[in-house]
């Protein structure tokens, strides 16, 4: 039976594929039986959030736990399905300049909006209010004009002196252009952060990384668009630097110029085997000119570093697994990895469902996690039929969403957006056997509405 | 390898079947997950029904908001327990190990083991540490438990304020190296005095948007197929006047409404002065939206009614009804920082106040206006203009400068005009809070001079 059903599923999946590629009106042949031992092995699709190893490092092995932990889960069919790893793209507005110790005595800070919630911050880099006090007190803003923006206006029965000094300065109704930060000696010696807040300004920086998880070996880049009122910026200047995973100043990353006011940076070359593993920042800082107003925008994007040490090789054939009344007990697949050294490993996928809303929709996830020695080994995804049964969807399930992760360094290996196409297909809802326990969660989830026993 | 283990399922079986009946089931039970901060869990045993002792509780949550968040609508109260760990020195991939092994015990020790209907409570960045589990359910804990054996327990997940996809004020910090410019109760949010530690180093906007694109974190409105709600607030009302904005502390009330104003708490406009809703927002469903009275203190501190919010939706979890935010009612002007409605000459200067009479008739009293929050139809702080305090003419300075936020002095111009002074770090923010008895504050109010008979914006120092 267990044959049966599975051969049933399949050849509906690959009948299906052989419509979708013929372009003659004859019945197509029929395809050759899959041998499972073997399978060939399927190319994967690419997606935007896709990750892949190029290759597989050696590395210390981790002390892991090695237990074996298999499980299924439902999943309500209430978001739609996503490829999940597509990067933000972030905008930036504001300045940051930090002055730091010792330096000039005079700072300049070019400001291009002046609007109604427009600040610049002074932030000395000293602690304790009373030793920032001190070092305020002892810095002078002027406008364009030359104006002293950061004292308070007087009052009656109170001398200037007495008055705390000002660390946010409004820039509401004031020019824009040029304006100037006198440090006295003492806060030239200690160093100063100069913000400014300008929400409203037309010039903006977009960053995106072209990849949240960076794997050495690969191919990652981090992109900075350039715009003024939605027309590209050409001709700035663009510089970047890491911050490591531990908030520590990290090697520069250099942009270039590619066109239509992007900026480009390579970062793969920049980290390597010694580097930690982690989630890096990038500081970037775009200076440069649009029509007679020049700028500074400074803003922060990431990425997750991580060193490879396991991946998919294939992925098996979907495989159902027949309870004894003929049932479906539960749908599995096997998944070849290799692995280069000692890691907890977590495999998992989403299937997921064509809703009548015409959307893909998740219907159960599986998780299997181990730990992996070096060498080949085959994990199995198993989707309990009754999780799956819960979500009320049925039809073609087609795996998404298939992962790779590190438990040992909280790094995703790999991920398969369509998982190279698995499916199981024409799964009849009412062949699926009901799952026998009930968690807390499921129940809760029944009791919304959200799933159906 | 073929792998036979289906943990969530051989957990569950402990999870007989309960009826969602009126009455309180000693099998529900909630457990309280705190923010960024090193807090130690209860000092009572981990089956407490009602925890002692740890900051988590004296510091964090405080046993009375503990206490209205589990009294049960219906009568009585769901027993509970609460997390203690290591929340600022560890980031959620590190500390949701303890976080799950405190929440395992509660479940495994509490009333002789029979609790398993969970509901997890998570404020602010309490929520990573239980996303991380939701999404690895194969990872072990300290104590070589999966995190499927204790995601089984769980009924629902609460998150209240949850940062999600970070804080602006984490970027801040973090890129500026000072906090010269962020008042200091809003320095607890990161866990006390120092910002440099590993959990603000996670709450990094673009870290954050790293996690929960490479799948660190669970994200959607069923994270890891645990059904989820996320309660939040989406502005900082500081008006002195008005209790929504005493509660839970004015000072940091204050403080988060300029962290507001500056733009630190959020990218966005929406913001409980610390997360912004984009990030509060971002896993889970969304059954009440955000609650413009409610800021990032409060919302663990059940006030504007979230307590009984909450209470609801974990009676809602096991079949109840919503409760709705109580009514605001007026701060009393004596125990405002500026008493503004003494009436009467002090030596040569004579205070305009506002007696029973000048809050009841048609005139526009500024001082009344100012004290209550309104006079003669119009509401502070949105009929500044319609006042006294908006006429240049009485002041030296060509009228009431914002320059005066948080100069150290309760400007009650600065009142009329926004409901609030207060500005950057230090003691801006405490300009118009009353300290208590035996405190002083400097206010300046708008008087007649008899000395060159002139109406002047004058300082007076109130006692109490």
């Amino acid at each position: 039976m267990k044959s049966a059903l599975v051969s049933q599923l399949f050849l509906g999946f690959a009948a299906s594929l052989l419509v979708a590629c013929s372009n003659s009106p004859q019945e197509p042949a029929p395809s050759p039986a899959p041998a499972p031992a073997s399978p060939a092995p399927k190319p994967a699709r690419i997606s935007v959030g896709d990750v892949a190893p190029a290759k597989l490092y050696t590395r210390p092995a981790l002390v892991v736990s090695r237990e074996l932990i298999q499980v299924s889960n439902v999943m309500p069919p209430v978001d739609k399905i996503t490829d999940e790893g597509t990067p933000e793209e972030t905008k930036h507005l504001d300045i940051l300049h930090i002055v730091k110790a010792p330096n000039a005595a005079v700072q300049k800070v070019q400001i291009d909006s002046a609007a109604e919630d427009a600040y610049l911050f002074l932030g000395p880099q000293v602690e304790g209010q009373e030793a920032i006090d001190a070092v305020l007190r002892g810095i002078v803003v002027l406008d364009p004009n030359g104006a002293v923006i950061n004292q308070r206006a007087g009052k009656p029965g109170r001398a200037v002196d007495k008055t705390p000094p000002m660390g946010s300065i409004s820039l509401a109704g004031l020019p824009t252009g040029t304006y100037t930060v006198k440090l006295s000696p003492e806060a030239a010696k200690v160093g100063v952060a100069i913000e400014v807040r300008q929400a409203q300004s037309p010039i903006v920086m977009k960053l995106k990384p072209s990849a949240a998880q960076h794997l050495l070996g690969g191919e990652t880049s981090v992109d900075v668009t350039l715009e003024d009122g939605g027309a590209p910026v050409l001709g700035a200047t663009v510089k970047g630097a890491l911050i490591t995973p531990e908030g520590k100043p990290g090697r520069g990353v250099t942009f270039s110029e590619v066109g239509g006011g992007v900026y480009r940076a390579k970062v793969q070359g920049v980290l390597g085997e010694d580097d930690g593993v982690g989630a890096y920042l990038v500081d970037v800082v775009a200076t440069g000119t649009s029509g007679q107003k020049t700028f500074t925008r400074n803003g922060r994007t990431g990425f997750h570093y991580g060193i490879p040490t396991a991946r998919l090789a294939n992925v098996g054939e979907p495989r159902i697994i027949p309870s004894e009344d003929g049932r479906i007990e539960a749908f599995e697949v096997d998944l070849d990895l290799e692995s280069t050294s000692l890691d907890r490993i977590e495999v998992s996928g989403t299937l997921a469902a064509m809703a009548p809303d015409g959307q893909e929709h998740p219907v159960a996830i599986a998780h299997t996690g181990v730990a992996l020695d070096p060498g080949k080994h085959v994990m199995t995804l198993r989707f309990e039929a009754g999780h799956v049964r819960l979500s009320r969807l049925a039809g073609t399930l087609s795996l998404r969403n298939l992962r790779v992760y590190s438990l040992g360094t909280h790094t995703l290996f790999q991920r398969e957006h369509t998982a190279r196409g698995l499916k199981f297909a024409d799964v009849s809802r009412d062949k699926l056997v009901p799952t026998k326990n009930l968690t807390p969660a499921m129940k809760q989830l029944i009791e919304e509405g959200l799933l159906g026993e | 390898m073929r792998a036979t283990t289906a943990i969530l399922a051989a957990v569950a079986t402990l999870a007989v079947s309960t009826a969602a009946s009126a009455a309180v089931s000693e099998a529900n039970g909630v457990f309280f997950i705190h923010g960024t901060g090193d807090y130690t869990a209860p000092t009572s045993s981990s089956g407490a029904r009602t925890p002692s002792g740890g900051t988590a509780i004296s510091s964090y949550w405080t046993s009375s908001s503990l206490a209205t968040m589990t009294s049960a609508p219906q009568g009585g109260s769901w027993s509970y327990g609460v997390a203690g760990y290591q929340g600022a020195s560890q980031n959620a991939q590190t500390s949701w190990g303890t976080v799950a092994d405190q929440l395992y015990d509660y479940y495994w020790s509490g009333n002789s083991g029979q609790i398993y209907n969970i509901v997890a409570v998570t404020h602010s960045n309490g929520s990573n540490p239980i996303r991380y589990m939701l999404a690895h359910p194969t990872a072990t804990t300290p104590k070589g438990r999966s995190a499927a054996t204790v995601i089984a327990v769980i009924k629902k997940v609460i998150f209240l304020a949850g940062d999600n996809a970070g804080t602006p004020l984490a970027d801040k910090v973090t890129s500026s190296g000072s906090i010269a410019n962020i008042g200091n109760s809003i320095l607890t949010f990161f866990g006390g005095s120092s910002w440099n530690n590993a959990a603000v180093q996670q709450q990094i906007q673009a870290n954050m948007a790293t996690y929960n694109t490479n799948g660190t974190f669970a994200t959607g409105t069923s994270p890891g197929g645990v059904p989820a709600v996320a309660l939040y607030g989406s502005n900082v009302y500081a008006a002195v006047w008005s209790s929504d904005a005493w509660c839970g502390d004015y000072a940091t009330t204050a403080a988060l409404k300029v962290a507001q104003v500056y733009g630190w708490g959020s990218s966005s406009a929406a913001t409980d002065g610390f997360i912004g809703t984009n990030s509060s927002t971002y896993v889970g469903s969304l059954p009440y939206g955000g609650d413009d009275r409610l800021n990032h203190n409060q919302s663990r501190r059940s006030c504007h009614g979230v307590g009984s919010r909450i209470a609801s939706e974990i009676h809602g979890a096991m079949g109840g009804a919503f409760a709705s935010a109580p009514a605001d009612y007026a701060i009393a002007p004596a125990a405002q920082a500026c008493n503004a409605t003494t009436n009467g000459w002090s030596g040569s200067t004579y205070w305009y106040g506002c007696t029973s009479t000048m809050a009841t008739d048609t005139n526009t009293d500024h001082d009344c206006y100012v004290a209550y929050g309104a006079d003669n139809g119009n509401v502070a702080p949105d009929n500044f203009a319609n006042t006294a305090f908006s006429n240049s003419a009485y002041y030296t300075s060509g009228g009431c400068s914002d320059s005066w936020l948080g100069d150290g002095e309760c400007d009650l111009c600065l009142v009329a005009k926004y409901g609030y002074d207060a500005a950057n770090g230090g003691t801006g923010p405490d300009d118009c809070v009353n300290k208590g008895a035996g405190t002083t504050n400097t206010c300046y109010d708008i008087a007649y001079d008899g000395t060159n008979s002139q109406i002047k914006y004058m300082g007076y120092t109130a006692t109490h």
